[in-house]
């Protein structure tokens, strides 16, 4: 049962990578990001419901957050890259997911880490409207959404026993 | 794998995250976007085709003035009653979203478009070629163009077929970058290639970033022709650049490096053929320009 439920979310995520991956190379047409958020709700609600088990409650809060933030992001679509608010969401489950996983997955944790501190500054740039060249930097979140769930989805069927996401 | 390695190799795949949005920073999209019929339901008026063209000038990084701009480009191409529109620099930004849409959808026209630098996911900006039409669009095509000096810079060129009263017409649009003879002959070469001959008339615009006299452009001549010269009275004028888009009219345009050529044109008579856009405009208080180059506008008469 558990291979089954990690075994569909490791397929939901490496799906949300090539969605998003191709969303990157052609971005004209906002299904792929839509298509992306929606193939990551399997995966954001297995690490909440693992979160909600191991790690202390405000971590656990953020890493629910994830099955919000990406549910808004399917509804935001094109906008959600540009959305303050959203980018700053989605920091604050990734930083959830990276205080959550640091003791038991690292290489995820560090990843969600990285993936947070580029949201954080996407939601920065937005918010204090930085201008171009600068907020160009504000895209790197999404190839670290593409390498981040790649990894979990890896991460997924290589451990995915009680020892490990679902205790 | 060890707790260290597992962190190190994660690192090592945040470093492949950032070079996979160094690399896809700047790349063509990888396929045409738009909706090419049956989107609008405009009538045209009467009368022979229109053309417009224009380097529209994306203005990154600052979009300086950019929706006063779109705004004269709008009243433009309304004013020229334009049935084709080859268009290039077309930008998106976060602040406009899709200029070639909203262009599209305030005259009324069906619209396809391809990203030729930038990336609107990576660095929020790109830019490209487009082309609006009044007619149905259909055989969408599309060819990236060989590579000039600069890594990031791509050219592409963009084509669709129209279903005009008078038959199907290939209408091109591309920008070429001109950073060295060899180049421009390249890219010009791929150009024609890619044009092709489809059977019936063509009509090809862009900012070819090349003199009328650069050999590239002598050849191409021999074969294509160049609207603005072949007009009676013909419009040789310059196209390009004027820095300063909020200067008073009278700046000078130096060079002719805008054109617009029709292919196997024999049966077609050009009505008249001149700049457009030439000089700034009046908007509120100030002077504006809609691009830093001129536009160039063509009826033609088919005479089918």
């Amino acid at each position: 049962m558990i291979r089954a439920v990690t075994g569909l979310a490791a397929v939901c995520a490496l799906g949300a990578a090539a969605a998003t991956t191709i969303d990157l190379l052609q971005g004209a047409d906002a299904g792929w990001t839509v298509a992306a958020n929606l193939l990551l709700v399997p995966l954001t609600a297995l690490l909440a419901a693992w979160a909600w088990r191991t790690a202390t409650r405000p971590y656990a809060v953020l890493a629910a957050l994830g099955i919000v933030v990406v549910i808004l992001g399917a509804a935001l679509g094109d906008r959600a890259g540009s959305t303050s608010w959203w980018l700053a969401a989605e920091a604050a489950w990734w930083a959830g997911i990276a205080a959550a996983a640091w003791r038991s997955r690292p290489g995820l944790a560090v990843l969600a880490a990285m993936a947070a501190t580029s949201a954080f500054l996407a939601a920065g740039l937005m918010i204090f409207g930085i201008p171009e060249p600068v907020a160009s930097a504000a895209g790197i979140r999404v190839p670290m959404t593409i390498v981040w769930a790649t990894w979990a989805a890896i991460d997924l069927v290589l451990r995915p026993t009680p020892a490990g996401l679902i205790t | 794998m060890t707790r260290r390695r597992e962190v190190a190799a994660a690192l090592l795949a945040g470093a492949v995250a950032i070079a996979l949005w160094v690399l896809a920073a700047s790349r063509p999209g990888l396929w045409p976007s738009g909706c090419e019929r049956d989107c609008v339901k405009a009538e045209r008026s009467p009368g022979p085709l229109r053309v417009v063209q224009l380097n529209m000038l994306h203005g990154f990084p600052r979009f300086a003035h950019i929706d006063a701009r779109i705004d004269l480009i709008v009243d433009e191409i309304r004013r020229r009653q334009a049935d084709v529109v080859l268009l290039q620099e077309v930008p998106w930004t976060v602040d406009t979203g899709s200029v070639v849409s909203e262009l599209a959808r305030r005259t009324d026209m069906e619209h396809v478009f391809r990203r030729a630098n930038g990336n609107r996911r990576a660095i929020l900006f790109e830019e490209g070629d487009a082309i609006l039409s009044r007619f149905p669009m259909r055989d969408v095509a599309t060819t990236e163009l060989p590579r000039g000096n600069h890594f990031f810079q791509h050219r592409i060129a963009l084509a669709a077929t129209l279903d005009t009263p008078w038959g199907p017409i290939r209408a091109v649009v591309t920008h070429l970058s001109g950073d060295s003879a060899a180049v421009s002959a390249a890219q010009i070469q791929a150009l024609r290639e890619f044009a092709g001959s489809p059977g019936y008339p063509g009509i090809v615009g862009g900012d070819f970033n090349a003199r009328e006299d650069s050999p590239a452009l002598v050849a191409l001549g021999q074969d294509w022709t160049d609207v603005l010269r072949a007009a009676n009275p013909p419009d040789t004028g310059g196209t390009c650049c004027i820095d300063n888009l909020i200067a008073p009219p009278n700046a000078e345009l130096h060079e002719r490096i805008d054109y617009l050529w029709v292919v196997d044109a024999d049966s077609w008579r050009i009505v008249e053929a001149s700049r457009i856009l030439v000089q700034a405009q009046r908007v509120g208080a100030e002077w504006l320009r809609a691009s830093d180059h001129a536009g160039l506008f063509a009826v033609i008469d088919l005479g089918r």
